[in-house]
C-alpha cells in the first residue's frame, strides 16, 4: 500500500517554526535489514554490552500504518521518551517518537483512535524491537521527528557534558 | 493491561507484528527505603581535648536548618543540653573516648554523634580547646598556665598571627576564621608561653561569608520550552547574605533571547557549603560551594536552578576583578559551545581563535569543528572563523560583561546564512570566559579557555597538541535513542619527536544511549590521532574493541585556579549518529576519595506522568571511611514541576574503588531516587560521573570542597 502526502507546510505547535514537507510516498514496509541484534542483550529493561551502537540507517527504514492505540508520554519503556502504540493488522507496534517537548503528545496533538503512519528504523534493545520514528503522519499533520541521522529534532537532550562543565573551575 | 508480544525478526517479515507490553526500566534504580545515613552532622565530628577542656559543638540538619538540638554525653564530662557546650572531666576517663549526641527538635528520630578523646593536661591550657566556627567569624581564645592567665604568642597552623588560608589571630587571642574551610577543614591554634605550649582546634564551617565578591555563572536547562541557557554575573555580600548588581543574558527556545536582565536577591550558606539563593523574579538556586585553597571566599560552586518554572545545571565561578577589562581577553583561546540551532537540531562546536585584547578576533588564525544534527566537519574543519568583541559600556567594568561575535563563511555544515553567532560573555579571569548566545540564531552556551599552554601557531606536534597521558572525559548530547551520554578514559602516547601523529594505546568507553543502549566497559584499542600543525586541532578517533570508531575533534587549553593551571581538552564528536560534546582532563590521580564533595548530576529522565524531561541533582556528599557515603541531595524533577530539597542518602550509598582505568562506581541511595554512575577519577579534587542505569541519561561531577 502506498500513502501519498501532498506538499504542505507543517507548523510545529507552540513555535514559529514552519517546516516544508514535500510530496512523499510511503509504502507500508520498506525492505528492512535487521538491526545488529547481536549488539544488544535480550532481556527486560536496558541492554548492557560493550559493542558500539548501530547507527541510524535510512536504507533500513520501514513504514507502519495503523490506528493509534495508546500514547505513553513517559513510561518505563525504553528508549527514554514518548512512545506510541500502533494497532496494525498484524499486532501492536511500539514506536519511539523522541524525547522532550517536540515529542510530547500535546505538542503533536495526538488522539487515540486516529490513523497514523510512522516511518522509521527498527532498533532491537532491551529485549524488544522498537521503531525509532523519523516521520509521523496524522490525519492533519506530518511531523519530522528525527533528522536523516536518526537524531531527534528538539530532543532537549543535554547537548554538552554537564559533568565536564561542572568541573570547570573546580580542579 | 494491554497485551502485546515482542516484535519478531523482520528479516523475512513484510509486516510488523505485535510488540511487547509494559516492562522496561530497571529495578536497580528503584529508590530504596534504607536508613538515613548521618542526617545530622555534628561539628567537630571528632577532636582531642585535655582534661577540663571545653568544646563548643554545633549541629546541622539540612532539612531543618533552624532547628534546636538536645545534647547528651556518655563516657565522661558534662554538656549543656541546649547549647552543646561540653566540658571534659578532670581526669582521663577509661576508655578515653567519649560520645556526644545531638537530637534535633525537628525530628527526634534522628541523631548526630561526635567523638571526643580526652587527653592529659597541656602546658598551656587553651580555651576553648575545640570549637566549630563559621567562616569569617571571630572567637577569642584564652590561655592559662596552672590556672593563671598568661599572654602567649599565638599561632595558627604554626604561623605566628596566622594566614589567610587557616585564619588569623591577634595578640589578644582573637581568632578570625578564613572565609572558607582550610585544607582538612580545621585550623590548629597554638599558644606559646615560654617553653610551654598548648593547642586548640577550630573546625571552620562554611557560612554566608563564604560567598562574597563578584561571581560569574552559567547554566543550561529547561523552562518548559525545551531548552534554556543563562549566563550572568552578580556581587555577593557575605556579611548580609544579599546579592546585588546582578545581570544575566540567556535564551529560551520558547521565548528567544533575553539580554542584560538585572536582578538582586538573597542567599544563605549552610555549614556544609550547600546553600540557597532566591532571586528577584522568583528564580531559586541551590548550590554547593568549594573552598578557596588560597584563602578568601569560595572560588566556585555547583549550581542548580531549583524552582517550578525552570531547571538547569551549571557553575558559579569567582571573578577576578583585575581582569574585568577588554584587555584581559587577549591571546589564544579554545572554545566549546553547545545547544540547538534555531530549528531545534542539536548543535555542538569547539575550536580555537586568538583575541587581540582590543576588539578583534582575526581571520586566518582560527578554526572550528561543528556537529549539527549529525552533519559535521569530520572531513575539513572550518577555517573561516573570525570575529570581534567589545566590553559592555554599562556592565563591563562591574560585571565583566561584553559581547563577542564569531563568524564563519564556511557553509558546509551551517548553511549559507547561519554562520554568525553573537554571545554575551562574562569574564572570570584572563583564562576563562563564560558565554551564552544572544542573537536568536541558535541557542548555545559554553566557555572560552586560554590556550596559552599550547605552542604558537604553526608549530604544533602530536606531543604538544595532545601530550602523553591518561585522559578522563564525559560527553553529553543526542543520538537516535534521544538523550545520549558517554564517558571514558583514553591513553595517548604523545607521538614521537616533531611528528604530528600519535597513538591512542588503550582505555575504555562507556555509553548510555536513551537509557536503552547501555554499553559499559568497551575497551579502546589502538588508533592514531593527528594534530594540525598550524592550530593544534586534534583529530581523535577512539576505536572500540578493534572495530567501530567514534571520531572527535579536540582542542587543548587550560584555565587558572588558586591551585595552578588546569589543563583540558574541549571535545566534539564528529559522527553522524551522535551529536555530543564534552571535556577531557588529564588524569592526575586515582586516589580514593576522602572528605566533603559537591555533587551535580543532570540529564534526561523518564518521569511517569511528566514526560522525558531534564532532571537536576545537586548535593553535598561526605565519605565515611571505606566506600560509604553520607549526604543530602536536592532534586529538581522538572517533568512534574516538583522540587525536592534535602533528600538524605540512605544506607548503601557508596563510591567503590577504581579499576585499571581509574574508573569506579558511585551508588546513591535515597527514598526518592537511586542513581548509579560510573566515576572517572580526574585528580584529588574531582571525579566525572556517567549515570549507567536506564532511569535517566545523565552525567555529572564530584568536586572536593576543601
Amino acid at each position: 500500500m502506498t500513502l501519498s502526502l501532498k506538499s504542505r507546510m507543517v507548523r510545529h505547535p507552540g513555535s514559529n517554526l514552519w517546516m516544508s514537507i514535500f510530496a512523499m510516498s510511503f509504502i507500508d514496509v520498506l525492505p528492512a535489514g535487521l538491526p545488529d541484534a547481536q549488539a544488544t542483550a535480550r532481556g527486560s529493561g536496558s541492554s548492557q554490552t560493550t559493542e558500539r551502537i548501530p547507527p541510524y540507517d535510512l536504507a533500513k527504514e520501514i513504514q507502519v500504518q495503523g490506528t493509534l492505540e495508546g500514547i505513553e508520554p513517559a513510561s518505563t519503556n525504553l528508549p527514554i521518551g514518548t512512545h506510541i502504540l500502533i494497532q496494525t493488522a498484524q499486532g501492536i507496534v511500539d514506536a519511539h517518537l523522541g524525547n522532550g517537548r517536540a515529542a510530547s503528545p500535546n505538542y503533536l496533538d495526538l488522539l487515540t483512535g486516529e490513523s497514523v503512519t510512522v516511518r522509521g528504523m527498527i532498533e532491537s534493545a532491551g529485549g524488544k524491537d522498537i521503531v525509532l520514528a523519523r516521520i509521523l503522519g496524522t490525519p492533519n499533520h506530518v511531523f519530522i521527528l528525527r533528522d536523516q541521522y536518526g537524531i531527534p529534532v528538539r530532543g532537549t537532550a543535554k547537548t554538552s557534558s554537564v559533568g565536564s562543565n561542572a568541573l570547570k573551575g573546580g580542579l | 493491561m494491554r497485551s502485546r508480544t515482542e516484535l519478531p525478526s523482520l528479516a523475512a517479515a513484510a509486516l510488523l507484528t505485535l510488540t511487547a507490553c509494559g516492562g522496561g526500566g530497571s529495578s536497580a534504580t528503584t529508590p530504596g527505603h534504607g536508613n538515613t545515613v548521618n542526617a545530622v552532622t555534628v561539628y567537630p565530628a571528632s577532636t582531642s581535648v585535655p582534661v577540663n577542656g571545653i568544646v563548643k559543638f554545633t549541629a546541622f540538619l539540612p532539612s531543618a536548618t533552624s532547628t534546636t538540638f538536645t545534647w547528651k554525653v556518655s563516657g565522661g564530662g558534662t554538656i549543656d543540653g541546649s547549647t552543646g557546650l561540653y566540658t571534659a572531666p578532670a581526669s582521663v576517663p577509661s576508655p578515653a573516648s567519649i560520645t556526644v549526641t545531638a537530637t534535633p527538635a525537628a525530628n527526634a528520630s534522628l541523631v548526630g554523634t561526635a567523638i571526643v578523646n580526652v587527653t592529659t593536661t597541656q602546658g598551656v591550657m587553651v580555651g576553648p580547646a575545640a570549637l566549630a566556627i563559621p567562616a569569617g567569624a571571630t572567637q577569642t581564645f584564652t590561655a592559662t598556665v596552672n590556672g593563671a592567665a598568661v599572654t602567649p604568642a599565638w599561632e595558627v597552623n604554626g604561623v605566628v598571627g596566622g594566614d589567610a588560608i587557616h585564619g588569623t589571630i591577634d595578640g589578644s587571642g582573637s581568632y578570625t576564621a578564613p572565609l572558607t574551610p582550610p585544607p582538612t577543614g580545621s585550623a590548629t591554634i597554638t599558644a606559646v608561653s615560654g617553653s610551654a605550649s598548648g593547642t586548640a582546634m577550630a573546625t571552620v564551617l562554611f557560612s554566608d561569608n563564604s560567598l562574597n565578591g563578584p561571581y560569574a555563572f552559567s547554566y543550561t536547562g529547561d523552562d518548559g520550552s525545551g531548552f534554556l541557557t543563562v549566563g550572568g554575573s552578580f556581587a555577593a555580600q557575605g556579611s548580609t547574605g544579599t546579592i546585588s548588581n546582578g545581570v544575566e543574558d540567556g535564551a529560551s527556545i520558547g521565548s528567544g533571547p533575553s539580554k542584560q536582565i538585572q536582578f538582586s536577591g538573597t542567599f544563605s550558606v549552610n555549614p556544609d557549603g550547600s546553600g540557597t539563593a532566591t532571586l528577584g523574579g522568583g528564580a531559586i538556586w541551590k548550590f554547593t560551594l568549594t573552598s578557596n585553597q588560597q584563602g578568601g571566599a569560595a572560588q566556585m560552586g555547583l549550581l542548580v536552578r531549583f524552582d517550578n518554572t525552570a531547571t538547569g545545571s551549571g557553575t558559579i565561578d569567582a571573578q577576578n576583578p583585575a581582569f574585568l577589562t577588554a584587555s584581559a581577553f587577549s591571546g589564544n583561546y579554545v572554545f566549546g559551545v553547545s545547544g540547538t540551532d534555531q530549528n531545534g537540531s542539536p548543535l555542538a562546536m569547539a575550536g580555537r581563535f586568538s583575541a587581540d585584547g582590543v576588539g578583534t578576533i582575526p581571520a586566518n588564525s582560527a578554526e572550528e569543528d561543528i556537529n549539527l544534527g549529525g552533519t559535521n566537519t569530520m572531513s575539513t574543519p572550518d577555517k573561516s572563523l573570525q570575529g570581534s568583541f567589545a566590553l559592555d559600556s554599562t556592565f563591563g567594568g562591574s560585571n565583566g560583561r561584553g559581547t563577542v561575535t564569531l563568524k564563519s563563511t564556511d557553509s558546509a555544515v551551517l548553511g549559507n546564512s547561519n554562520g554568525s553567532f553573537e554571545y554575551a560573555f562574562y569574564i572570570v579571569d584572563d583564562t576563562h570566559l563564560k558565554v551564552v548566545e544572544i542573537d536568536g540564531n541558535a541557542f548555545l552556551e559554553g566557555d572560552f579557555y586560554s590556550a596559552s599552554n599550547t605552542p604558537a601557531t604553526g608549530t604544533f606536534t602530536a606531543a604538544t597538541a595532545l601530550p602523553t597521558g591518561n585522559y578522563a572525559f564525559t560527553l553529553g548530547g543526542s543520538s537516535g535513542n534521544g538523550p545520549y551520554a558517554a564517558g571514558g578514559v583514553f591513553v595517548a602516547n604523545g607521538g614521537s619527536g616533531a611528528g604530528t601523529s600519535g597513538s591512542i594505546t588503550g582505555g575504555v568507553l562507556d555509553v548510555n544511549s536513551g537509557g536503552v543502549q547501555i554499553r559499559i566497559g568497551s575497551s579502546l584499542t589502538s588508533s592514531s590521532y593527528n594534530a594540525d600543525m598550524s592550530l593544534g586541532r586534534i583529530l581523535l578517533p577512539l576505536t572500540v574493541n578493534g572495530g567501530s570508531t567514534a571520531n572527535f575533534a579536540a582542542y587543548r587549553a587550560a584555565y587558572n585556579t588558586p591551585n595552578g593551571p588546569v589543563e583540558l581538552l574541549e571535545m566534539v564528536e564528529l559522527d553522524p549518529n551522535q551529536v555530543a560534546s564534552g571535556i577531557a582532563y588529564p588524569q592526575t590521580s586515582t586516589n580514593a576519595l576522602g572528605g566533603g564533595y559537591a555533587l551535580d548530576l543532570a540529564g534526561i529522565a523518564n518521569v511517569k506522568g511528566g514526560g522525558a524531561v531534564e532532571q537536576d541533582f545537586i548535593g553535598r556528599l561526605a565519605t565515611l571511611g571505606g566506600t560509604s557515603l553520607s549526604g543530602t541531595l536536592n532534586i529538581n524533577n522538572f517533568a512534574l514541576t516538583t522540587t525536592t530539597p534535602n533528600v538524605p542518602l540512605t544506607t548503601g550509598s557508596t563510591i567503590a574503588g577504581t579499576d585499571s582505568n581509574g574508573r569506579g562506581t558511585l551508588t546513591l541511595n535515597t527514598n526518592v531516587a537511586a542513581p548509579v554512575a560510573l566515576a572517572y577519577y580526574v585528580s584529588d579534587n574531582g571525579v566525572l560521573l556517567l549515570e549507567t542505569d536506564s532511569t535517566r541519561v545523565a552525567n555529572g561531577v564530584l568536586n572536593k570542597q576543601f
